[in-house]
């Protein structure tokens, strides 16, 4: 990854912070958190820590340059392998997912060339069935990260994400004891 | 059966506090709406407090004595830490003003009623898991 897409990366990961901080309730939010032995990107305990755990995955992509750092010229074959490559890279984040203890699960793709726009433009839609519980009972969500030139970047919902059964309570209590989030309201 | 009113009053406050950031975040509209949430989400936060506390007496449209209940009933259970209350009576002696008055609310005003709101809420989430009052945090079965 370049230096310029690092900085996207972190961009995207500061955007979900305040997309956190407007959405839910006093919550307590942590970047690149350790949680459970699984790497987050960005983890938020809603009401300050004692409610529900939403964990988000995010997704680099960079649908303007190939790994060379050389332009793309987006042919009907690179529309179809950049595809058929993000197919397999969401198949990978759902099971990654399926260990991953929370209630509300998303992946964020994020466009990280810095050229902007909609990172999913002319790229077929992935295939949403592996984002659920296999009980049926929780859906991973999708959010889209748009850095738009000259404006903050934003977070779309794409998918919304439907409640995952989760027995964690006590991790959440010694997580929030042992780290200090990057984002809270103090009492 | 108390923790599912805790869990009502629960949902409720985060509800009306959800409410209140939508609103705010037009910066110069909705002031009176989005710190009247901010008002309801703390009496709300406090009801599901007293429901956890055994205080069958909530649902009252007066609301103005509901800070010296619940520092009554922290008492009665010898919790010491109740620098919350402060935050939660500003907001409630400021009901009526928000709700009813002829002057206008200014957006410094909406600023300290939204702080104290979240602040109250941080507190008051700190006192139902150190009480450990039932429905306060759940796991899933």
């Amino acid at each position: 990854m370049t230096t310029n897409e690092q900085r996207q990366l972190g961009r995207a990961k500061n955007t979900i912070l305040a997309f956190f901080e407007r959405r839910l309730s006093v919550p307590k939010i942590y970047i690149d958190a350790d949680w459970n032995n699984h790497p987050i990107d960005v983890l938020a305990i809603d009401r300050d820590g004692v409610g529900d755990v939403h964990a988000v995955l995010i997704l680099p992509i960079n649908p303007n340059s190939d790994a060379q750092g050389n332009r793309i010229i987006r042919t009907d074959i690179w529309v179809r392998d950049f595809g058929h490559e993000l197919d397999g890279k969401f198949k990978r984040l759902f099971a990654q997912f399926q260990e991953i203890p929370a209630q509300y699960k998303y992946i964020a793709t994020a466009d990280v060339s810095g050229c902007g726009g909609d990172p999913l433009i002319g790229v077929p839609h992935p295939n949403f069935d592996g984002a659920y519980a296999p009980d049926g009972i929780g859906r991973i969500g999708f959010l889209s990260i748009e850095f738009l030139p000259d404006l903050d970047a934003e977070v779309k919902v794409v998918l919304k994400p439907e409640r995952f059964r989760a027995k964690i309570a006590k991790l959440a209590d010694d997580y929030i004891q042992q780290h200090e989030p990057d984002w809270q309201v103090r009492a | 059966m108390q923790a599912v009113q805790v869990q009502h009053y629960i949902e409720r406050a985060t509800d009306f506090s959800r409410g209140m950031k939508k609103l705010m975040s037009d910066d110069e509209d909705h002031v009176n709406s989005s710190a009247l949430l901010a008002i309801h989400s703390a009496i709300s936060y406090s009801d599901a407090l007293r429901a956890g506390l055994g205080d069958a007496r909530l649902s009252s449209d007066d609301h103005r004595n509901a800070a010296d209940t619940l520092q009554g009933l922290l008492n009665s259970n010898r919790y010491r830490e109740q620098q919350g209350l402060r935050h939660f009576k500003l907001l409630l002696s400021k009901k009526s003003r928000v709700a009813y008055s002829d002057h206008p609310l200014s957006l410094t005003e909406r600023k300290d009623l939204i702080t104290a709101a979240e602040r109250f809420e941080v507190w008051v989430n700190q006192v139902g898991k150190h009480l450990n009052l039932e429905g306060w945090t759940h796991d899933d079965q």
